[in-house]
């Protein structure tokens, strides 16, 4: 009997180039391997760590979502030390800023005084009494103020030129 | 429906969640563990990676798509994790990582947690002259007995390429403890 063709009918199935002969060295090595070693696990693990493992995991997901610890934030010395950092910081930069405004303000008053100064504003004083409200008109408190020598002096310089009504 | 489905449904509903991931923890914590603890041979290092692995699972379950079974895909996270920890610890201490790797092999020496003969210490020594995927093949393989399907799954590489690794690494052993 030909041992290399035993009994097997071929259906078509073919193998990888050298199958059988790799095959032959593979198994030969593992078996040499095997041989040289025990299987037996080397590692061993601290006792009961494995139950432990299990609340230490479940105490890090679902335990502590359901049931989150609530420390309250003002008892936190950490958090005493930030918030008095925070509210020097707000004190400064609101200082800060008040400077800003106030300087831009008296910037923008010295710009207009400078305008008016320069001629570049044309108003006659028909155009500020057209600003003037009824009650700025009936407020002659200013006058009692002026002594009546120098409120005459002034009118007889000024009388020519403003025009008063009467009547 | 299997019951690796009904665990995925419950997992992925929000009132079910936790006592479906209580099951898993109970399913899988020793399997993890030992892959783990091989990568990082280390037993405190394979507790904060095993720990790790277990609440990203708990975080991701929603990125879970079903394409491959749920321990391959816990599987796929151990490793990762594994070899970022390695990487990490590495990174850490100023080292590569095969010198770290070496640092790991010498600790076990004096490792409480080792009781492994002459030959087992020789054996950690060869794998860790190995390639990382030949490592994982080699160590899924020759102490797990996972199959070639299951790794393919997990490595996400052919059937054909891992036995091919397997092989060379069976050799490249081999060769190591007869120099050694």
């Amino acid at each position: 009997m030909n041992n290399n063709k035993l009994h097997i009918k071929q259906p078509g199935f073919k193998t990888p180039k050298n199958y059988f002969e790799k095959l032959e060295s593979q198994i030969m090595e593992e078996v040499s391997l095997k041989s040289k070693l025990s299987k037996e696990n080397p590692f061993k693990v601290p006792e009961n760590y494995f139950d432990e493992l299990e609340h230490r995991v479940l105490n890090q997901t679902s335990d502590n979502k359901k049931q989150p610890k609530v420390v309250s934030i003002y008892r936190n010395k950490m958090f005493r030390y930030v918030a008095g950092i925070a509210a020097l910081l707000l004190v400064f930069f609101s200082i800060f800023k008040l400077q800003q405004t106030v300087s831009s303000e008296t910037n923008t008053i010295t710009q207009i005084e400078s305008y008016i100064e320069n001629g570049f504003l044309d108003l006659s004083y028909l155009d500020y009494e057209a600003l003037l409200t009824d009650e700025m008109l009936e407020d002659t408190s200013f006058i009692s103020n002026l002594e009546q020598e120098e409120l005459f002096e002034y009118l007889s310089y000024e009388i020519d030129e403003i025009h008063l009504t009467t009547d | 429906m299997s019951q690796e489905d009904t665990l995925i449904k419950k997992l992925l509903s929000e009132k079910e969640k936790d006592v479906a991931f209580k099951e898993l923890l109970h399913l899988y914590k020793e399997r993890l563990y030992w892959h783990i603890r091989k990568m990082v041979l280390n037993h405190d290092d394979a507790d904060d990676v095993l720990q790790n692995t277990f609440i990203k699972v708990y975080q991701n379950i929603q990125n879970f798509k079903g394409e491959s079974k749920i321990y391959s895909w816990m599987y796929r996270i151990a490793t990762n994790e594994a070899i970022t920890f390695l990487k990490a610890k590495a990174k850490r201490n100023n080292n590569s990582l095969e010198k770290e790797k070496d640092l790991a092999i010498k600790n076990l020496e004096t490792d409480v947690y080792f009781e492994g003969d002459e030959i087992q210490l020789k054996l950690q020594k060869a794998i860790a002259t190995l390639p990382e995927k030949q490592q994982l093949v080699f160590n899924m393989k020759y102490f797990d007995e996972t199959t070639y399907e299951e790794l393919s799954e997990i490595l996400e590489t052919s059937v054909g390429a891992l036995k091919s690794s397997y092989h060379i690494a069976v050799k490249k052993i081999t060769a190591y403890l007869t120099e050694n």
